[in-house]
C-alpha cells in the first residue's frame, strides 16, 4: 500500500469531474421543484455523515456499528438548545454544541476501548450497544427529548455578515448543506494528505508496526473518532433543521447500519465514494420506499450482499476511479 | 414479594433462552472469527418455521424439533455460499451477515405480508409459586437452556469434534497443519450454531409476537452475553445470560426498568473496559 501525497494530472481531471458535480448540485434548485430540493438537502446531510464513517473505516480501519450515536446527539443537541436558547447567535451556539458533544463522547468511547486494546468486532459491538444506550434514551425520557414523537425544530433564522438566512427556507438550507458538504469534503482530502492521515494509514495497515515506528496508535484512533464523531455531529445539526423535527430514528440501529450500506456500497476510503453512496441511495430511497416498500429494502440488501461477495472495494472504488479522484 | 419472584423467574427464563441464542454465537465466532449479525434473523426463522409446521400438522411440539434441523440447512447453506468466500475478511463478513439480515427480514416480510403470528404452548400448566400461578413452560425454558449449555459444554470437552473445534478456536493455522479438516469443522459449527438459534426461536415462539424484526434485539443482548463470557470458557455464558436477562429485572427493583435496562447496557461496556477478554478469563 503505497499511498503518495502529490497531486498528479490525472488527478486533475478527477477534481475536474467532481466541480462538474458539485455544480450540478447547487444548479438542481432552478430546475428541480421544491420537493426533490429538500429530499435532496437531507442526502446532502447524510453525504457529509457518510463521509464522517468514511474517515473512521475506511481510512483508519475501525468500523464503527453505532455511528449514528453522533449523528443523533448532534441533532439532539442542536434541536434542544435552539428550542431552548430562542433566536439570535442561538444557531451557531447550537452548531458548536452539535460539535462538542459527539467529539466528547468520541473521546470517551475512545479512552474505553482503544487504549484497552479493544478494536475490531468487539468495538463494533460496543459503539452498537451505545446507539441503542442512546437510542433508548432518547423515546424513554419524553420531558428532555420529545419522547418517541421526538422534538420539532422551530423556524431558524441566522444572522450571518451578508445579512440574515431564513433557515426554514427550504433552497436557503440547500445551499447551507451544500456548503458542509464541500467543506467537508475539502477537510477530508486535507485530514487524510496530512501526517496525521498518514499516520493512520499506517495504523489501519498494521498497528504493531505503526506503534513500533513510535506512533501512539490509541490515541491516533481514539484523535480520528473524535473528529468523526464530531463531523457526524455537523451533520446531524444539518439535518434536524432540514427535517424540521428530530425524533429517536436519527439516533438508532437502522441509521447505523444504513450509513455503513452507503459507505460499503460508494466504496471505503475513497471519500467520494461514500459521499455520493449516501447522496443516491438517500436520495433514491425516499421515493423508492414509498412506491417499492419492503421490495426496496431487500434489493439493498442483495445489492450490500453481491458488493461485500464480488466487489468489495465498493461501487466507486475501481482503481480508475480511486485514480481519478485520488483520495485515500 | 410475589411480584419480586415473578420478575426474578421471568429474568432467569430470559437467560435460558439468551443461552440457546448465544450458544450458537459463541460457537461461530470463537472457531469461525465471525461475527454472525443474522443470528438474530436464524432465531427469526426458527420461530417461523414453528408456525408454519403448527399450521400444516396442528403440532407444536413437532415444529420445536423439525424447526432446529431446518435452520442448520440454512445455515450450511450461508456458511458454504457466503462465509466460506470471506475467509479472513472479518470485516466483510460482518457486512455480508448483515445483508442477510436484511434479506432475511424483509423477505419474511414479503412472503407474510408483515402480519403477527403466534402459536400455543405446548406446555400450558401453571406452577404455584408463593400463591401466584406462574407459567411452568417458562421454567422448562430455563431447564432446556441450562441442559443446552451442559451438552454443548459436554461436546466440546468430551468428543472427537469438541477437540478439534477446541484446536481451531486455539490456533487455526497449527490445527490445519496438524490434519484437522478446519474447513470442513467451519461448517459443522455454523450449522450447529444455527440450529440452536433456530431451537431458541422455536422455543421462544408460543411467549412472544412472532415478526419479521423479532430477532434484533436478541442479537444485540446475546452478543453481549458472548462478550461478557469470554470465549475462554463456554461456562463463561451461563454468567453473560445471568447477567443480561435476570440482570433488568434485579436493577429494575431500584429503579425504572428503562433505567435498569441502560444501567445494564452501561455495565457491559464497563466490562469490556477493563476485562476484555470476558469476566471468567
Amino acid at each position: 500500500m503505497i499511498r503518495t501525497l502529490s497531486v498528479r494530472r490525472h488527478q486533475w481531471l478527477g477534481l475536474t469531474v467532481l466541480a462538474v458535480a458539485i455544480l450540478g448540485i447547487a444548479l438542481a434548485p432552478i430546475f428541480a421543484s421544491s420537493y426533490y430540493i429538500s429530499v435532496l438537502g437531507e442526502a446532502l446531510a447524510f453525504a457529509v455523515f457518510a463521509l464522517a464513517l468514511d474517515l473512521l473505516w475506511g481510512v483508519s480501519g475501525v468500523l464503527s456499528f453505532g455511528h449514528a450515536a453522533f449523528f443523533g446527539i448532534g441533532a439532539y443537541s442542536f434541536g434542544l438548545l435552539t428550542q431552548h436558547l430562542g433566536s439570535g447567535s442561538a444557531p451557531y451556539v447550537a452548531l458548536i454544541a452539535a460539535l462538542v458533544v459527539p467529539a466528547v463522547l468520541g473521546i470517551a468511547l475512545g479512552f474505553f476501548t482503544f487504549f484497552s486494546g479493544v478494536t475490531g468486532p468487539y468495538f463494533a459491538i460496543i459503539t452498537l450497544t451505545v446507539a441503542l444506550i442512546l437510542s433508548q434514551i432518547a423515546t424513554s425520557f419524553p420531558h428532555l427529548t420529545g419522547g418517541l414523537s421526538g422534538l420539532s425544530i422551530p423556524g431558524l433564522v441566522l444572522p450571518t455578515p451578508a445579512g440574515e438566512l431564513n433557515l426554514s427556507d427550504v433552497v436557503a438550507i440547500y445551499y447551507v448543506g451544500l456548503a458542509v458538504a464541500v467543506i467537508a469534503l475539502v477537510v477530508g482530502f486535507v485530514l487524510v494528505r496530512a501526517p496525521f492521515g498518514q499516520a493512520l494509514l499506517a495504523a489501519a495497515d498494521s498497528d504493531p508496526r505503526a506503534a513500533s515506528l513510535g506512533y501512539n496508535t490509541a490515541l491516533l484512533k481514539t484523535a480520528v473518532l473524535a473528529f468523526s464523531g464530531a463531523m457526524a455531529g455537523i451533520a446531524g445539526a444539518l439535518y434536524a433543521p432540514m427535517a424540521s423535527f428530530v425524533n429517536p430514528e436519527v439516533v438508532g440501529l437502522t441509521l447505523s447500519t444504513n450509513v455503513i450500506i452507503w459507505v460499503a456500497l460508494g466504496g471505503r476510503g475513497v471519500l467520494v465514494g461514500g459521499m455520493l453512496g449516501a447522496l443516491t441511495i438517500a436520495f433514491l430511497s425516499s421515493y423508492l420506499s414509498g412506491t417499492l416498500g419492503h421490495v426496496w429494502v431487500l434489493t439493498l440488501g442483495i445489492l450490500l450482499l453481491l458488493v461485500v461477495l464480488f466487489k468489495p472495494s465498493g461501487l466507486l472504488g475501481t482503481r480508475a476511479i480511486r485514480r481519478l479522484v485520488g483520495s485515500a | 414479594m410475589q411480584q419480586v419472584l415473578v420478575q426474578g423467574l421471568n429474568g432467569l427464563s430470559l437467560a435460558g433462552i439468551l443461552i440457546l441464542v448465544a450458544l450458537g454465537l459463541w460457537f461461530i465466532f470463537g472457531v469461525l472469527g465471525v461475527i454472525n449479525l443474522a443470528h438474530g434473523e436464524l432465531f427469526m426463522l426458527g420461530a417461523y418455521a414453528v408456525v408454519l409446521i403448527h399450521n400444516l400438522t396442528g403440532s407444536v411440539w413437532l415444529g420445536m424439533v423439525l424447526a432446529p434441523l431446518l435452520i442448520a440447512v440454512v445455515g450450511l447453506g450461508i456458511e458454504v455460499s457466503v462465509i466460506k468466500r470471506l475467509y479472513e475478511r472479518p470485516f466483510d463478513t460482518l457486512l455480508a451477515t448483515w445483508a442477510l439480515s436484511l434479506i432475511a427480514r424483509e423477505g419474511v416480510t414479503l412472503v407474510t405480508s408483515g402480519s403477527y403470528q403466534g402459536v400455543p404452548a405446548p406446555v400450558s400448566g401453571t406452577i404455584n409459586i408463593a400463591g401466584a400461578g406462574y407459567p411452568l413452560y417458562r421454567i422448562v425454558l430455563l431447564v432446556l437452556g441450562v441442559i443446552a449449555l451442559i451438552a454443548a459444554g459436554t461436546i466440546l470437552y468430551r468428543t472427537g469434534l469438541g477437540l478439534r473445534a477446541r484446536a481451531v478456536i486455539f490456533n487455526r493455522e497449527i490445527a490445519g497443519s496438524l490434519g484437522i479438516n478446519v474447513r470442513l469443522v467451519d461448517s459443522i459449527i455454523f450449522s450447529l450454531g444455527a440450529a440452536l438459534a433456530g431451537l431458541a426461536g422455536g422455543l421462544m415462539s408460543p411467549l412472544i409476537t412472532i415478526s419479521p424484526t423479532m430477532g434484533l434485539p436478541f442479537l444485540a443482548l446475546s452478543f453481549l452475553v458472548v462478550i461478557l463470557g469470554g470465549l475462554a470458557r463456554i461456562w463463561g455464558l451461563a454468567l453473560g445470560a445471568l447477567i443480561m436477562g435476570a440482570g433488568p429485572a434485579v436493577v429494575a427493583f431500584f429503579t425504572t426498568p428503562v433505567l435498569a435496562q441502560i444501567i445494564i447496557l452501561a455495565l457491559a461496556i464497563m466490562v469490556l473496559r477493563f476485562r476484555p477478554r470476558g469476566l471468567l478469563a
